[in-house]
């Protein structure tokens, strides 16, 4: 019975890998903590899968744990990400992958870590097109919430990236 | 949203390429891990407690077989009813932990507010447990020390206050278990800070970041 559960979940797991993956990069884009985050991620959603009952979609219900580990979870960042120089392997991106994406993809990260952890999540539902009431929903606020946030981030990574 | 279209196109294009993820045998091992998040931290420390006191019990237990005076069997039996008690309300609470976090898993705003409020009622539980529990440890460690020290007979006396007048000796004895106590007070106080304020403090911030336009 455990087995089958266990089966159900992992294979949960491998079709919606890239929600962890994403919300891992937005909060560790760059060192050795990722794959702690992941761990995390994965144990938690582990722990809250017998109580998951399809009331939500299960995208939701897994950005809704990944995002409440990373955001409220004990971690310490070992090193500060912005005193890193970006590699092509901490981007997932191969050696010929041009240096136009490689500068778009140092902006992205800049801009990330210049925000707050609510910001984040904000932002990463946003740019996964997570709709606006989606996003209530996940984070617990209002729909007129989400939209001051919204634009408040928006000024925000105006300045970032001017800036750069 | 000019700024965020820009950032959405080169998020996409970061994320073009399939995520690496662990085998199957990686996965199972993952969902058998003890989580690191506030909840795993807190039971690890109700664990911790737990260890020591399933430590303490058995030996007190086997201290009573050993010694016969009823003086000491009446106050190792004690011991082992403080403990017991405090045993039960750890396992308690150890229940409701896990309890209340599958309650708070509704959204990000319940959730962190839950994790504030559980972390707040177990820094105050385990604050005032380990101040109450620290005279029966010190009571616990006599009987060790000088119970089984003196081969089963009461201690009415210590050599070193033997040749002081009986009221300075008790003010002693006094200042010296004030004294005791006052430094383990500090000490947990600070302990409890270091182990839970930094966090109560992110996770309030978090909280008032996320409800400020509510």
């Amino acid at each position: 019975m455990r087995d089958k559960v266990e089966k159900d979940f992992i294979e949960t797991i491998e079709t919606h890998r890239g929600i962890i993956f994403k919300v891992c990069k937005m909060y560790c884009p760059l060192d050795e903590d990722c794959d702690d985050l992941y761990q995390d991620i994965v144990a938690q959603l582990w722990r809250a899968w017998k109580g998951f009952r399809g009331e939500s979609k299960i995208s939701t219900w897994i950005y809704r744990i990944a995002l409440n580990t990373a955001i409220s979870g004990f971690r310490k960042q070992k090193r500060n990400p912005l005193n890193q120089s970006v590699s092509a392997d901490d981007l997932n991106l191969s050696q010929t992958d041009g240096r136009q994406r490689k500068e778009d993809l140092e902006v992205l990260h800049v801009a990330i870590n210049k925000l707050s952890e609510v910001e984040k999540a904000m932002v990463m539902l946003y740019l996964d097109d997570v709709s606006y009431e989606e996003i209530s929903v996940i984070m617990g606020i209002t729909q007129n919430n989400v939209r001051v946030k919204m634009l408040r981030i928006r000024e925000k990574l105006k300045k970032i990236m001017e800036l750069y | 949203m000019d700024e965020l279209n820009e950032l959405k196109k080169i998020w996409d294009r970061s994320f073009e390429k399939e995520p690496v993820t662990p085998d199957r045998e990686k996965l199972f091992e993952l969902v058998n891990r003890r989580s690191s998040g506030p909840v795993g931290k807190l039971k690890k420390s109700l664990r911790l407690e737990i260890g020591a006191i399933l430590i303490a019990i058995p030996l007190l237990v086997a201290i009573m077989f050993r010694l016969s005076e009823p003086y000491f069997l009446f106050n190792t039996g004690v011991l082992v009813a403080v403990f017991s008690g405090s045993l039960v309300y750890y396992f308690h609470n150890l229940q409701r932990l896990e309890k209340i976090w599958h309650q708070s898993q509704e959204n990000i705003r319940q959730s962190i507010e839950s994790t504030i409020m559980l972390i707040k009622f177990f820094r105050k539980v385990y604050f005032w447990l380990n101040l109450i529990l620290f005279p029966f440890g010190i009571y616990f460690g006599y009987i060790i020390g000088f119970g089984l020290g003196s081969d089963g007979r009461r201690v009415t006396s210590l050599p070193v206050f033997e040749d002081l007048p009986l009221l300075i000796a008790v003010s002693l004895i006094g200042l010296i278990i004030i004294a005791l106590f006052g430094l383990f007070f500090i000490f947990l106080k600070w302990y409890v800070k270091k182990l839970y304020d930094v966090h109560i403090r992110k996770l309030e911030d978090i909280n008032h970041e996320l409800t400020e336009f509510e």
